[in-house]
């Protein structure tokens, strides 16, 4: 009971003086752990199978079905339940790839700059500038459904974005005077890379990658809503939505209420993560 | 004309304790008048000016005193009634003339856009006026459409006082408006202050930490230290006789050969922490006279022949 | 002169290199991605024969970098290949019968975002740290994590199906479309003085344009506001201010007429953001713009007019943010003069 209070206080500590975006970063941190839970615990969490059919199709929701049924007769909630994993596992594969290669190189070509930064600069602003999910959605159809293509055609959309962070701010770090001394005391450029600049670009990692994961997820859900994310039975918050698209203006609204409300509030919850910490970050650093 | 009554402002800052960056000071000036204000970066000098005017928000708050214009206090006065009083009865002329005007405007247009806010003429009036302030401060009138960065920093300045005397104003404040140029330019510029003192007939403070050209330019002083007025009277009066230790010792810090830039031979030691002020004197960690009594009590103002001090130094159980 | 002229030069230039790049990860992404495309347009259950015979005839049998230098040499002719099915039209042509819908769509779109951007973002950025600063902001992240297909979903319940005010889908009454001038049915109908096709088109661009336009809003209203702050904090508005201008004044005519300069030049960005949300904006009302079109020729596999849309997109980006950036250099007097 101690230490769980003396957790408690911790996080007023850090929070103190946060005001309200205090409560921005304790919302997303809940429903980001909220959703987190329910993918790793989905098998205990959901009462049914997510791809069989376990009632009367198009029931409404009710005691035995909280969020009714589809129009095969699959249990909604089961399947928002272990659709989580999907969309989780996507999300966190591509950027977890776009972070691996976006973050090294925009580490390089800040640090290096010359010719390579020149050339690496004009990719990948050309990229960025391209709209993401038009891009993805080729990607993915030129490699067919499944969660591991749609990962790979996520991570190539976000690799701009962790290279156009990283290489700005390691520009800005390379002016500051620790590095100039690391530099005249005639350390290794990896080593400075490494050392001196890596630890400095964590924190803003963590922000961008909040930020990015919101918009990872909303590319997700789109790409399986135009049906380029996975194949039929999985369960997967977008393509749901769409299967449910035919039914829901004649007044089923659970098929497509369910599944959207969760992409929102996992895309929200990322944001005010991401929100709240660069505020509070950028706060202190005053 | 202008009375500063122990006027005091703070500055809240979010994670580090409130600074009083001007603390119960008194000065006045009369019509006409150019007074200086003097004294070492962080004194307080611009937050006085700004004050004056009212303008320390959103970070600073007036937190005691009055400022009396002609016998009105403008302390009470709301945002709204400001207003009226600024550009109207006082204006001011700012450090950095490259970042004062809006650049999306052209020269001709912040000219009129001042009129025309407070005078109820034809834009047509407003601008021959303008044509005019312009010529008056010695710009030609074919620069009235260029934009600001179309311009050097020594015209922007003129702009800039073209602007502070557009209403005929009884007031300008100047705070340091010669330090972001060059040398020849700065020279020009105090010569234009002066000219258009007369023609204008307007009082002028003059702040800057540049003690021997306000010595030379104005007719009284303020110097400045810690945000206290350490001392206020006739500049020849500083010259002849300085009274405060602090006052001395910037007299010395002058360069006395004209001929090289160097500026301030600087006092030793720092100025004080606004958000820790020192006990007693805010001086007396510099002060070579500095005693006990110094180290403990706040020195109170004396008035001596006209003249105002504030140090343990003087007064009637003392000198 | 010569500055606007060298900038307006550079400008042009930098755009051959970011279009020859795009156009270079189209083909990358078209051909070497593992996998066959004829294979991946067939299905493995199409006869040998076949399948050679596709290749053969998208010169998928070449050498790569012989496929590769054909394609830019036929780009640069303007070619983008003939479509595959359904009459095999030359594939621009079939991008030009749906670019207008998209135009008129994303336009729409972006009007409404920019406004409520704009009204949000001066909100929040005039007391930078105040409640309705933190609200502004709240409802950025609200709005742009509103995922579009849902989103729009709502707005046919409520506007559609509930209050039988808004039509769900579709561009316009089929009976009551306008004579063909731009294609762009809000402007030929007013051309034509066509008032019923004027009242359908607008009746039915409503919703998706407004979902678009609400949910992209939010990344205005970042910009207005964060730029406003920065504006508001510079030197020549504490001069305004001491010249007793009209608060009104220098919030709008001096403050964000300034804060606007940076925004323009982010544009370009987001009218990129406004492309993709188009594709979902489209598909969710049905709308037959070239979204809809590139996801129909996903569908049935008709590789050239994949290829040739992401093309267009390519190079449509690239020219939003040349002409972007050339009205930045003709509102900024510093780049002007
Ligand atoms: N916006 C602000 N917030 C907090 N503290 C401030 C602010 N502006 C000024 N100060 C503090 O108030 C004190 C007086 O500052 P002020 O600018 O008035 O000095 P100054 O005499 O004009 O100096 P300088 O010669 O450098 O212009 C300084 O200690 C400064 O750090
Ligand atoms: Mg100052």
């Amino acid at each position: 009971m101690r230490s769980f209070s003396s957790v408690f206080s911790g996080i007023e500590r850090a929070l103190s003086g946060a005001g309200l975006d205090g409560y921005l970063v304790i919302f997303g941190s809940i429903t980001v752990m909220a959703v987190l839970i329910m993918a790793i615990f989905a098998n205990y969490i959901a009462p049914y199978d997510p791809v069989q059919s376990v009632g009367p199709a198009i029931h409404p929701p009710c005691t035995k079905y909280i969020m009714g049924t589809d129009s095969i007769g699959r249990d909604v909630f089961s399947r928002i339940v272990y659709g989580s994993r999907t969309i989780l596992t996507v999300v966190v594969m591509s950027t977890g790839l776009s972070m691996v290669i976006g973050i090294p190189l925009g580490l390089i070509s800040g640090y290096m700059g010359g010719i390579l930064d020149r050339i690496l600069s004009l990719i990948m602003d050309s990229i960025y500038a391209f709209p993401g999910l038009i891009l993805a959605i080729v990607i993915a159809a030129m490699l067919g459904p499944g969660i591991y293509n749609t990962a790979l055609s996520l991570a190539v959309v976000y690799i701009p974005t962790y290279f156009r962070m990283i290489r700005g701010e390691v520009l800005s770090l390379r002016e500051r005077l620790f590095i100039e001394a690391a530099r005249a005391i005639g350390a290794k450029s990896r080593r400075i890379i490494t050392k001196y600049i890596f630890p400095n670009v964590i924190y803003l990692i963590a922000v961008i990658f909040s930020l990015n994961v919101a918009d990872a997820i909303l590319t997700e859900a789109g790409l399986s809503f135009l049906g380029l994310s996975v194949t039929a039975p999985t369960p997967d918050w977008g393509f749901d939505l769409k299967n449910g698209q035919r039914y829901f203006l004649s007044g089923i609204w659970w098929p497509v209420t369910f599944p959207g409300i969760m992409i929102i509030l996992l895309a929200l919850g990322f944001g005010f993560l991401g929100e709240g910490l660069n505020t509070i970050v950028s706060k202190r650093g005053e | 004309m202008l009375k500063v009554e122990n006027l005091s402002v703070r500055y809240m800052q979010r994670f580090s304790p409130p600074v009083l960056a001007v603390d119960r000071v008194n000065f006045q000036v009369e019509e006409g008048e150019m007074v200086g204000l003097v004294g070492e970066s962080g004194s307080g000098k611009s937050t006085l000016g700004l004050a004056i005017m009212k303008l320390v928000s959103p970070s600073g708050k007036i937190v005691g005193g009055r400022i009396l214009l002609n016998g009105r206090d403008l302390v009470p006065l709301s945002e709204k009634e400001m207003r009226f009083v600024r550009g109207r009865e006082i204006s001011m002329v700012f450090q950095d003339p490259m970042t004062s005007l809006d650049p999306l405007m052209r020269i001709g247009d912040h000219l009129i856009e001042t009129i025309l806010t407070h005078e109820k003429i034809s834009k047509k009036e407003a601008k021959e006026r303008a044509i005019k302030l312009l010529q008056d401060v010695g710009i030609s009138p074919d620069r009235f459409y260029d934009y600001p960065h179309q311009m050097s920093g020594g015209m922007r300045q003129r702009v800039m006082i073209a602007l502070a005397l557009a209403l005929n104003p009884k007031l300008v404040i100047a705070d340091e408006p010669t330090t972001a140029l060059d040398v020849i330019v700065q020279d020009q510029i105090i010569d234009l202050f002066k000219n258009l003192r007369n023609q204008f007939r307007v009082a002028i403070v003059m702040i800057s930490h540049d003690l021997a050209l306000e010595l030379e330019a104005t007719e009284k002083m303020a110097v400045m230290y810690g945000g206290w007025i350490m001392e206020f009277s006739r500049s020849v009066d500083i010259a002849k006789d300085p009274l405060h230790p602090y006052t001395k010792a910037l007299l010395k810090a002058i360069p006395n050969i004209e001929l090289n830039d160097q500026k301030l031979i600087s006092i030793p030691g720092h100025p004080p922490d606004l958000s820790n002020p020192p006990k007693g004197c805010r001086f007396h960690p510099r002060c070579p006279y500095a005693e006990d009594l110094c180290r403990e009590k706040e020195p109170p103002v004396h008035v001596i022949d006209g003249r105002y001090v504030k140090c343990w130094l003087f007064g009637s159980d003392r000198r | 002169m010569t500055s606007l002229k060298t900038y307006v030069i550079t400008r042009v230039l930098l755009t051959i290199p970011m279009i020859f790049i795009l156009l270079t990860l189209v083909f990358f992404v078209m051909r070497v991605l593992p996998g066959n495309p004829v294979i991946a347009m067939v299905g493995m259950k199409a006869s040998q024969r076949y399948i050679k015979q596709l290749e053969h005839e998208l010169r998928l049998d070449k050498p790569l970098w012989e496929q590769y230098v054909d394609y830019l040499n036929r780009l640069l002719h303007g070619d983008l290949g003939r479509s595959m099915i359904w009459g095999r039209r030359p594939v621009i042509n079939e991008i030009m019968d749906h670019f207008p819908a998209t135009l008129e769509l994303t336009v729409w779109g972006f009007i409404f975002s920019v406004l409520l951007g704009l009204a949000t973002g001066v909100v929040a950025g005039v007391k930078e740290g105040g409640k309705m600063d933190f609200a502004m902001r709240v409802y950025s992240i609200v709005v742009y994590s509103l995922f579009i297909p849902w989103f729009g979903m709502v707005l046919q319940l409520i506007f559609g199906v509930w209050l039988h005010a808004l039509p769900v889908g579709g561009r316009i009454n089929p009976l009551l479309t306008p004579k063909h001038i731009t294609g762009i049915y809000v402007l030929d109908s007013m051309l034509t003085w066509n008032l019923p096709a004027l009242s359908s088109s607008i009746r039915h661009l409503m919703l998706p344009s407004l979902t678009l336009g609400i949910v992209l809003s939010g990344i205005y209203t970042r910009l207005v506001r964060s730029s406003l702050i920065e504006v508001l904090g510079q030197d020549f508005i504490r001069a305004c201010k001491s010249r007793g201008l009209p608060e009104r004044s220098i919030l709008f005519k001096h403050g964000l007429k300034n804060a606007l300069i940076p925004i323009l030049t982010m544009m370009g960005l987001q009218f990129a953001l406004l492309l993709a949300g188009a594709v979902l904006t489209e598909t969710t009302f049905s709308w037959p713009g070239i979204g809809t079109f590139l996801m129909e020729r996903i569908e049935y596999r008709d590789f050239t007019t994949v290829q040739g849309t992401v093309v267009f997109y390519a190079i449509f980006v690239a020219l939003i943010s040349l002409i972007v950036d050339l009205i930045y250099a003709y509102i900024d007097p510093r780049v002007r003069y």
